[in-house]
């Protein structure tokens, strides 16, 4: 009995060394599986958002500021003519989830992300009644205003001011119709200073206030 | 004769016989099947890659100026995929990548906004990979280069 080999101990010896051969190619299967991303798809979903919400985009106001009325105009067509999308690839373009524009089933491909503000830009009218002192505060921000400046026959209307800043300024009166740029950041006070009474009518303010609310762009591509 | 003393060494040549047999299966097995497959699926992961790389220089290569440029952007891509140089060519608005092993080929439509023409032309590996855009802001021309 002495000096035998025992060929049990060997093939106990094999069995785990198989045993750890095949785990062993078990985990390298599923790294490399875990390691597989859609490169192609992620790309093209981040180049398109990218595009969307930049800076010259036709949706765009400023970087990732949409106008709301540009953002209901996004249509299939106008993703392959003026983004890019080419004619096999399946794109869908969502705002708080639902679609904007589609042109496929884009289930199962890469997804982007991008919170945005949507802008939509209103026109208000206000008539000051100038009870006391010639003075309008606006209630909203704006970032221009039109001014219709009829003073009546005793009156002359020299200077407008936003803020204690001139932005109309005419020594023989002013009179007609004028656009001023005012800053969208906060709320102005337009003083007219006038040679005589001003009285309601005589002002006509149009200011054009923007409703933002925030919203999450998405991008799904895939093909 | 007396056969006492040779079964040991039977034995033993039996064991080492069995052991050699089986890693010489087992190696067989890898070399055969295994390894030739993973390599497939890496080498076309990182075809994927660096086509999709490529496409995004090219695509985030635009400058935000309004006046007339001439640029350069440059990117490093890996010499050979699966020990083979490859080429990436463009024509007509997509980028291909060209590698020996056509199974590893593959191909993106690049996205640029209409203003910007596309040249078409070949980019061999080895070199970093340079974007060119030149011209006024209406209507630019994006070129591939190679190094300088």
């Amino acid at each position: 009995m002495r000096a035998q080999t025992s060929l049990p101990a060997l093939g106990l010896a094999l069995l785990v060394l198989t045993v750890v051969t095949v785990l062993g190619v078990a985990v390298a299967d599923d790294a490399l599986r875990s390691a597989d991303r859609s490169a192609l798809d992620r790309q093209a979903a981040v180049a398109l958002s990218d595009r969307l919400v930049g800076r010259a985009g036709p949706l765009t106001v400023r970087p990732n500021v949409l106008n709301g009325t540009a953002v209901a105009e996004l249509n299939a067509t106008t993703l392959r003519t003026r983004y890019g999308v080419s004619n096999d690839t399946d794109v869908d373009v969502t705002l708080d989830g639902e679609t904007l524009a589609a042109t496929g089933d884009a289930d199962g491909g890469a997804h982007v992300e991008r919170l945005v503000v949507v802008e939509r830009t209103q026109r208000r009218t206000l008539t000051p009644a100038f009870a006391g002192r010639n003075t309008v505060s606006l209630p909203r921000r704006t970032d221009r205003v039109d001014l219709r400046i009829r003073p009546p026959g005793n009156t002359t209307v020299s200077t407008v001011r936003a803020d204690e800043q001139v932005v109309l300024h005419d020594a023989s009166g002013l009179d007609g119709r004028y656009t001023v740029s005012l800053s969208r950041h906060r709320t102005v006070t337009l003083a007219f200073e006038a040679a005589g009474p001003l009285e309601e009518g005589n002002v006509t303010v149009v200011y054009y206030p923007v409703e933002t609310r925030k919203a999450t762009l998405g991008v799904s591509v895939d093909g | 004769m007396d056969n006492r003393g040779v079964s040991p060494v039977v034995g033993k040549l039996l064991a080492a016989g069995l052991a050699v047999l089986y890693v010489s299966t087992v190696a067989g097995l890898f070399v055969g099947g295994l390894v030739p497959e993973y390599r497939a699926a890496t080498g076309d992961e990182l075809g994927e890659r660096v086509l999709a790389t490529a496409a995004g220089t090219v695509e985030t290569a635009q400058p935000s100026v309004d006046h007339a440029v001439d640029t350069r952007t440059r990117t490093d891509l890996p010499t050979t995929i699966r020990g083979e140089r490859y080429r990436l060519v463009v024509r007509n608005g997509t980028l291909v990548l060209d590698h020996p092993d056509d199974r590893l080929d593959a191909r993106t439509r690049l996205a640029l906004p209409p203003t910007v023409t596309v040249r078409d032309g070949v980019w061999h590996s080895g070199d970093e990979f340079v974007v060119r855009l030149t011209g006024p802001p209406g209507n630019r021309t994006l070129a591939l280069g190679e190094g300088r």
